[in-house]
């Protein structure tokens, strides 16, 4: 693999073979909400999870918070695993639906979080609020949504988190409010000096480019792939060249989509070492490009190994 | 204070944009020896960016020796790169400015310009390394 | 979490706190004046001797009427109190917010579930002794306190039915997790156990007493108590169908003869009843039903919320 992994890390996050079925077992509506999913985020990274929808982000989300329990397989968060009344303290979480109470004004909610944390930073979460001109008595209910997902994440962040899981913050929001979202969060992980790790799920992956540092990409309930950004960027090409047989290339690399036309063929690939042949004409791969070329493999075989870049297994 | 600007159409990471920027507002004389660069946090804060790509932007201008991190200080600028100075960056730039006006009298638009000073550049580099 | 408690639902708990008071003080003051009114004929009467066909209150509709919608009371406390508790909470996704914080999901239950149930217990405890006491004039002018209307609201099973009709309504919440199906079985629910219980349950608490009596002579059972029922019976056997008076009393002209002629030929009314001083067992018995249902209903709403993914 071309994707230099850093040895020594710690990880935030690790789970094995991690399965979570809805439905009661048995059932034959039972469905796998994630399968097999097995993956490690280190300590101090924005970690993007991306995924098409109902590709079992929220699921995993959720188990890591322990929310949810697994069907199958387990997970380790900080260390510790998920079920543990003191796992709660380190880890902050916000859902999709950004849950206010809608009646409550900004200083109720930091109240809140004063009064459910032993550990709680108020005067960082105001001054959070202030600097973004948030007026701490105004009910969250007629505040905007970019407004509601800061009181949220402002919240979230009080506890003083070790591990902060963020699932579509910023999917309803427009443009402007997206970018401020981004910030305060990019500005909190460098205000921990690597105390920090944040989970971050999205379909937009335009969203998570400048912001992650660690990709996972789910489809069909499955990791496809996990690993530190610059090596998943590093490591995966679209090649082109006149039409010929792509066998060379299929043994050596994985091959993710192939497209022949009389006079071209293209490939997409993940490379798994040097790329020998120097016929094949080798671009470099946008990180939109890359996640599409996961999503649209289909269909997905069981025995289809996730990857992951940058490992450090 | 210093401010970076990213795009994300350029094929240059977001990390080494920053290192060139700073590089080049070193040469431009905008940042002098001493200046303290803006903080990760603040870096972050403004364009939305991971905080690992501003840390390894800095590393990098560390290793070439152009800042200096001071340990819960912030990082400040050391010196110069090594270039023409500001004079002499000037000088160039008059001369580039009366051959973009030559280039547009002949019919060039921007993207001409800008295609035939890449083709210049990798045939001067290609004479370098022959 | 005790101020969680306090900032969700201080409102409520103004708001029923006061309705709760302005009912008591009406019932106090409207109580205090028929009370007055019922010792004032009471000594009336007794100088001329006519207390036997008393009658009080006739104008005082309103107030009777509004006494005995307290009845609906414990539906009330569920459908506002119990059913948002919980049922709110998973509805708008906000139980995801309190469950990340730094509070266990077991503590957070808890909590919630003490103060529904301690709420639960004042409120209706209130509520029954201002209504117990403001009922005792009716009692005495009419002793049967086993009538529905009047059992059902005095004594200590209107807290019983409260506890019942919360514990319910709040594991509706929590399996259901939506509001309008957690109203619909709290309201149905609590409508068809009572109904149930009050026709099938409650005359069998415990075994009757019978009383056969001949048909000139009149009732000795005591006042207060609860005829469950009477039969016309001919030498111990129940008649059924048309009743066939025995030839030689068809000619009696007044019904005092003709029920002494009955009689003398065989035939007796038969009085099952319930006596007046098993009203306090009936009460005990009663509640012990649904403090039973509802320990039932806490403990699944407890399993529910514990097991179940958020």
């Amino acid at each position: 693999m071309i994707a230099p992994s850093r040895p020594g890390e710690t990880m935030a996050i690790t789970t094995t073979q991690l399965g979570k079925r809805y439905g009661t077992t048995g059932n034959s509506k039972a469905k796998w909400a994630l399968r097999e999913c097995t993956l490690d985020v280190p300590e101090g990274r924005i970690c993007g999870l991306v995924g098409a929808n109902g590709a079992g982000k929220t699921t995993l989300l959720k188990l890591l918070v322990g929310l949810a329990r697994p069907s199958s397989g387990s997970v380790r968060v900080l260390g510790q695993p998920s079920d543990t009344p003191a796992f709660l303290r380190d880890v902050g979480y916000l859902a999709q639906e950004v849950p206010l109470y809608r009646r409550w004004t900004a200083a109720d909610h930091l109240s809140l979080g004063a009064n459910l944390n032993g550990v709680w930073d108020g005067e960082a979460a105001r001054e959070r609020l202030q600097s973004l001109d948030i007026p701490l008595d105004q009910r969250v209910g007629t505040m905007s949504g970019g407004q509601r997902a800061q009181v949220a994440l402002a919240l979230a962040l009080g506890k003083r988190p070790r591990l902060l899981l963020l699932d579509e913050p910023v999917a309803a929001l427009d443009p402007l409010a997206r970018r401020e979202f981004l910030a305060s969060l990019g500005a909190a992980v460098a205000e921990s000096e690597g105390g920090l790790t944040v989970i971050l799920s999205s379909h937009l992956v335009s969203d998570l480019e400048r912001i992650c540092d660690y990709l996972v990409v789910l489809a069909e309930s499955r990791n496809l792939l996990s690993g530190d950004l610059d090596g998943v960027l590093a490591s995966h090409r679209l090649l082109t060249s006149a039409r010929r047989d792509i066998g060379s290339i299929e043994h050596q690399h994985t091959v993710l989509r192939v497209e022949h036309t009389p006079r071209q063929t293209s490939v997409w690939v993940r490379l798994e070492g040097t790329l020998h042949d120097p016929s094949w004409q080798s671009e470099e791969m946008s990180l939109e490009d890359i996640v599409l070329a996961y999503l649209a493999r289909r269909p997905v075989q069981a025995a289809d190994a996730p990857a992951a870049i940058g490992g450090v297994r | 204070m210093l401010t970076f600007h990213l795009t994300s159409h350029s094929n240059v990471a977001p990390y080494l944009q920053i290192v060139q920027q700073v590089r080049q507002s070193l040469l431009a004389g905008v940042l002098h020896p001493g200046d303290q660069l803006p903080t990760v946090k603040d870096v972050v804060a403004a364009l939305a960016i991971n905080p690992n790509t501003v840390l390894k932007a800095y590393r990098e201008l560390e290793r070439e020796g152009l800042v200096e991190g001071r340990q819960g200080v912030g990082t400040f600028a050391l010196r110069r790169p090594d270039g023409p100075p500001p004079a002499v960056q000037a000088m160039l730039g008059r001369s580039l400015a009366r051959w973009v006006d030559k280039a547009r009298l002949a019919g060039f638009d921007d993207a001409g310009m800008e295609s035939l000073l890449r083709a210049t550049l990798l045939s001067a580099a290609d004479e370098a390394i022959a | 979490m005790t101020w969680l408690l306090w900032r969700q639902h201080r409102v409520q708990g103004a708001i029923s706190g006061a309705l709760m008071g302005a009912l008591s003080i009406l019932l106090v003051i409207t109580g205090l004046h028929m009370a007055g009114t019922y010792r004032t004929a009471m000594a009336a009467c007794r100088a001329d001797g006519t207390c036997g066909n008393l009658s009080l209150f006739q104008g005082d509709g309103a107030i009777i009427n509004l006494v005995s919608l307290t009845i609906v009371a414990p539906l009330l406390l569920g459908v506002f109190w119990a059913a948002p508790l919980i049922g709110r909470e998973f509805e708008t996704g906000m139980h995801t917010l309190v469950w990340t914080q730094s509070v266990s999901r077991r503590h957070w239950l808890r909590s919630k579930l003490l103060l529904l149930i301690g709420a639960t217990i004042s409120c209706s405890a209130v509520l029954t002794i201002v209504v117990t006491w403001w009922a005792g004039t009716f009692n005495s002018l009419n002793g049967d306190r086993f009538q529905p209307a009047r059992f059902e609201i005095q004594g200590i099973v209107p807290i019983a039915y409260s506890v019942f009709a919360v514990s319910l309504a709040v594991a509706a919440g929590a399996l259901f997790r939506r509001m309008l199906p957690a109203l619909a079985v709290t309201v149905f629910g609590f409508a068809a156990v009572r109904i149930l219980i009050d026709n099938y349950a409650r005359p069998h608490y415990l075994h009757p007493l019978t009383n056969s009596l001949r048909l000139d002579q009149g009732g000795s059972i005591g006042s207060g108590a609860w005829v469950t029922k009477e039969d016309l019976t001919l030498n111990g056997v129940s008649v059924t169908g048309a009743i066939r008076a025995p030839a030689g009393c068809l000619s009696m002209t007044s019904r005092a003869t003709m029920n002494s002629c009955m009689s003398d030929n065989g035939f007796r009314r038969l009085t099952t009843y319930q006596p007046a001083n098993r009203y306090w067992t009936f009460q005990f018995i009663e509640s012990g039903i649904f403090i039973a249902l509802a320990a039932l209903l806490i403990v699944a709403c407890v399993v529910i919320v514990r097991r179940r993914d958020a």
